[in-house]
């Protein structure tokens, strides 16, 4: 092998094995022929996950594997590259699942010297991973199980030592429900695509992580040259200050303003209380402090206290943009202290806030149109707004309790269930609820809604482009149309969103944050291959970054065909693509997704018939062997 | 040099936001990796109750007395505390001294070592994003805590 693949820099070239079911622990060596084709993190992850989760298994069950993947920027200085992907097979979609999180857990992993982390099996008693640097074994957690992820963080660090990260489940891992998350320094959370739930379903309740080892780069002079420009960068950016100050809080203000602060399980994009959950009121009565990820300059985080009131003594980190508009709006809840509550609940349990409040949310309209009553809810009323029963929910979902059983499944499937035509209302993409900023008001995230791999999702594509008031020539020179800077407007979005999401993979995969890349641009794949060349010592080239992002993708594309998601799953519910918003400055607006899918399947070389992509194309991504294992070829002009 | 006139790396613990860029920054500086466990500085946690305080050398010259080969001394340029590796004979008497935590030892060289202001531009000063860092003598830094420099300031939440 040639040496310049086999011994890179910036990754630390051993990964672990760990199966539960027999209880062992091997350690590997990395192959840096697979690693170069995927970069680390989430193309890794899902390369693994596609060579060795078997077809059509049950994703609860202990085939499946949970992978935890790094990425060559992981514990160094490039910004905001704590982050770290861990995927399965997902219990909510069936397909492939994923998430991303923050926070000091990734690069304490790499300083003990790991890649990534591969898991197998299913403990016969509850478990925990223990490693520290080269010492890893797997304890008993029975003394953990039934905790929730405070407590389980607070009992390891006093019996080990607080200095170990620890990333755990709670109660709604444990209980199997399917949008359970996985957490870290207590608010940062894994949470989508219910990787949470695949953690519990292995008994596997947590992993504490102590490291004291160095990260090394090729070539340091360079590397801080390029993240002194990068730094520079973020500093300048116009969203800084609000993003720093306030974290993610003032996309509220801004969703509010463009018409599409997603209010009642968005039948509307106006919120009557907006003031109330506003950035400023979260300022100037709940947040305390930025809480930040480790090696990052922008620390949207925050640390938040409600101090009087009903919900005096609710503490913890922020909530995000997301969670107050899904727990928040979504629900017609419009007392901020009440959200906090909420979210600070989730965070315990170990529950993915969007996916909670937006079941909650169609509970709400379900019970409002009289699907349900107070006979199937037990008696409780789910009117809009109504913050006692929201925060009851929390709890019934995490120990599926009651009402909570059902709602613990999920919007799609609690619609199956509650029928009555709850499918018109039930907003769900592929089996996973939406994010919070009504796509009605900008339409490349719509797009980007219906054709990201992991369900409804903002994060796959991210096209933040459309929302910075660019001038047109910007919009003609990156996609094609000067249209593409106006957040109504479906032209250009096509390409926009293939673009996004392609990058967004290697984004992912680099394990820096999107904030960083997609906020300001601040890095662009031209400066994404001076990051990772230089950390590594690799000589990729811009379009070679940008092939590896488009081979993360059509990969996560080809596991999702071969487990049955079809072509036409890449859609939006209703309410986006045919309901007008009915209010406000984006009235009458929706999403044009049938003008925007043709193109964008032909940017992509996927046939519109069956949405598999062309021979010819695996073939350049060198993918062509994973699609004819599971027949999926299919030639252009077929 | 009188010690009302050494700099130091004063804290504004209130700007501390826990980044850990400071500890980043000073295993590069000194050890060309990255390794918080080589940092000079590092950041004390309570995460339940958002608590992020910067800890580094205050040069209270503790771990000069408690050295039993006199390897400890005041740098003459800085004032920083200046160990002679030559001298160090890794027994930790220093480190068990130290009241803040701030006197490392590095295993793989059985050195001690702490805080050296990087010879008098301390990186964690020039890299903290928050200014939470201040390279100042005492009175510089009791007169930038009354100034209006030193407050957090709160951006307007404007829509683009």
């Amino acid at each position: 092998m040639n040496r310049e693949i086999s011994e890179p820099k910036g990754y630390r070239g051993k990964y672990l094995v760990v199966n539960l079911s027999d209880e062992t622990i091997s350690e590997r060596e990395c192959d840096f022929s697979i690693i170069k084709k995927f970069l680390g993190g989430r193309g890794w992850a899902i390369n693994y996950l596609f060579e060795n989760i078997p077809q059509g298994i049950e994703p609860l069950e202990q085939q499946n594997i949970l992978a935890i993947c790094l990425g060559p920027l992981t514990g160094t200085l490039a910004p905001s590259s704590a982050r770290y992907t861990i995927a399965s097979k997902s219990p909510l979609t069936g397909g492939i699942g994923y998430s991303n999180a923050g926070g000091h857990f990734a690069p304490e992993l790499a300083y003990a010297g790991y890649d990534a982390i591969f898991i197998h099996g299913k403990a016969k008693k509850p478990l925990y991973l223990f490693i520290e640097n080269e010492i890893v074994e797997l304890r008993s957690a029975s003394h953990l199980w039934g905790k929730d992820t405070w407590e389980t963080d607070r009992i390891l660090k006093e019996e080990l030592s607080d200095k170990f990260q620890v990333l755990s489940i709670g109660q709604g891992g444990e209980n199997l429900v399917r949008y359970a998350a996985i957490m870290n320094n207590l608010s940062r959370a894994a949470a989508r695509t219910g990787v949470g739930a695949v953690m519990g379903s292995k008994k596997l309740k947590a992993i504490a992580v102590r490291g004291t080892g160095a990260v090394e780069i090729a070539e340091p002079d360079k590397f801080m040259e390029i993240v002194h420009e990068t730094l520079e960068k973020i500093y300048d950016d116009p969203a800084y200050p609000n993003l720093s100050y306030y974290g993610t809080p003032f996309l509220v203000d801004l969703a509010y303003i463009s018409g599409g602060l997603a209010t009642r399980n968005n039948q509307t994009g106006i919120f009557e209380k907006y003031e109330e959950i506003s950035a400023e009121t979260f300022d100037e009565k709940y947040r305390v402090k930025s809480e930040s990820c480790f090696g990052c300059p922008i620390h949207c985080g925050k640390y938040s206290k409600v101090e009087t009131g009903k919900y005096a003594g609710t503490k913890g980190g922020s909530p995000e943009f997301e969670t107050i508009v899904c727990l928040g709006s979504k629900c017609g809840v419009g007392d901020l202290a009440a959200i906090l509550k909420a979210n600070e609940l989730a965070n315990k349990f170990g529950l993915d806030t969007i996916s909670l409040g937006d079941t909650i949310a169609f509970a709400m309209e379900a019970y409002e149109k009289g699907v349900i009553t107070s006979e199937d809810t037990g008696g409780l009323e789910l009117n809009w707004g109504n913050d006692d029963v929201l925060i009851q929910l929390i709890e019934m979902v995490a120990f599926r309790k009651g009402l909570g059983n059902l709602l613990a499944e999920g919007t799609k499937r609690m619609s199956e269930k509650i029928g009555g035509g709850s499918e018109n209302f039930a907003l769900e993409i592929k089996g996973m609820e939406p994010p919070a900023y009504d796509v009605r008001t900008a339409k490349a995230f719509g797009l980007g809604w219906a054709t990201a791999t992991r369900g409804a999702d903002h994060l796959a594509a991210l096209p933040n482009f459309e929302l910075l008031g660019y001038e047109p020539q910007k919009g003609f020179e990156w996609f094609g149309s000067e249209k593409a800077v106006d957040p109504y407007s479906w032209e250009g979005k096509p390409r926009m969103v293939v673009w996004h999401e392609n990058f967004g993979a290697i984004v992912d995969s680099a394990e820096m944050c999107k904030y960083t890349c997609f906020s300001a641009y601040a890095v662009k794949p031209e400066d994404m291959v001076l990051f990772i060349n230089f950390a590594t010592g690799w000589d990729l080239k811009p379009n070679e970054i940008l092939d590896i992002g488009e081979r993360i993708y059509n990969l996560e594309r080809l596991f999702n065909l071969r487990e049955g998601i079809k072509k036409e799953e890449d859609t939006l519910p209703k309410r986006f693509s045919h309901e007008p918003l009915p209010e406000g400055p984006a009235k009458g607006q929706f999403v044009e997704l049938d003008k925007m899918l043709p193109e964008y399947y032909k940017l992509r070389k996927w046939d519109f018939e069956t949405g598999i992509p062309f021979k010819s194309l695996l073939n350049e991504l060198g993918l062509l062997k994973q699609a004819e294992k599971y027949d999926l070829i299919c030639e252009e002009g077929d | 040099m009188s010690q009302k006139q050494v700099k130091r790396i004063f804290v504004q613990k209130e700007k501390c936001n826990g980044c850990r860029i400071c500890e980043l920054r000073c295993s590069f500086e000194h050890e060309g990796v990255f390794s918080p466990s080589l940092s000079r500085i590092y950041i004390h946690k309570v995460e339940e109750e958002g608590i992020t305080i910067p800890k580094t050398c205050v040069i209270c010259g503790k771990c000069i007395e408690a050295c039993p080969e006199n390897a400890i001394s005041k740098s003459e340029k800085t004032g920083a505390i200046s160990i002679d590796e030559n001298k160090c004979t890794g027994r930790k008497n220093c480190v068990d001294a130290c009241p803040y935590n701030v006197m490392s030892f590095n295993p793989s060289t059985s050195l001690a070592f702490t805080c050296d202001l990087c010879d008098g531009n301390p990186q964690c000063v020039q890299y903290c994003p928050e200014q939470a860092l201040h390279y100042m003598t005492a009175k510089e830094f009791a007169l930038y805590k009354r100034s209006e420099d030193s407050k957090i300031i709160k951006p307007e939440v404007i829509p683009e």
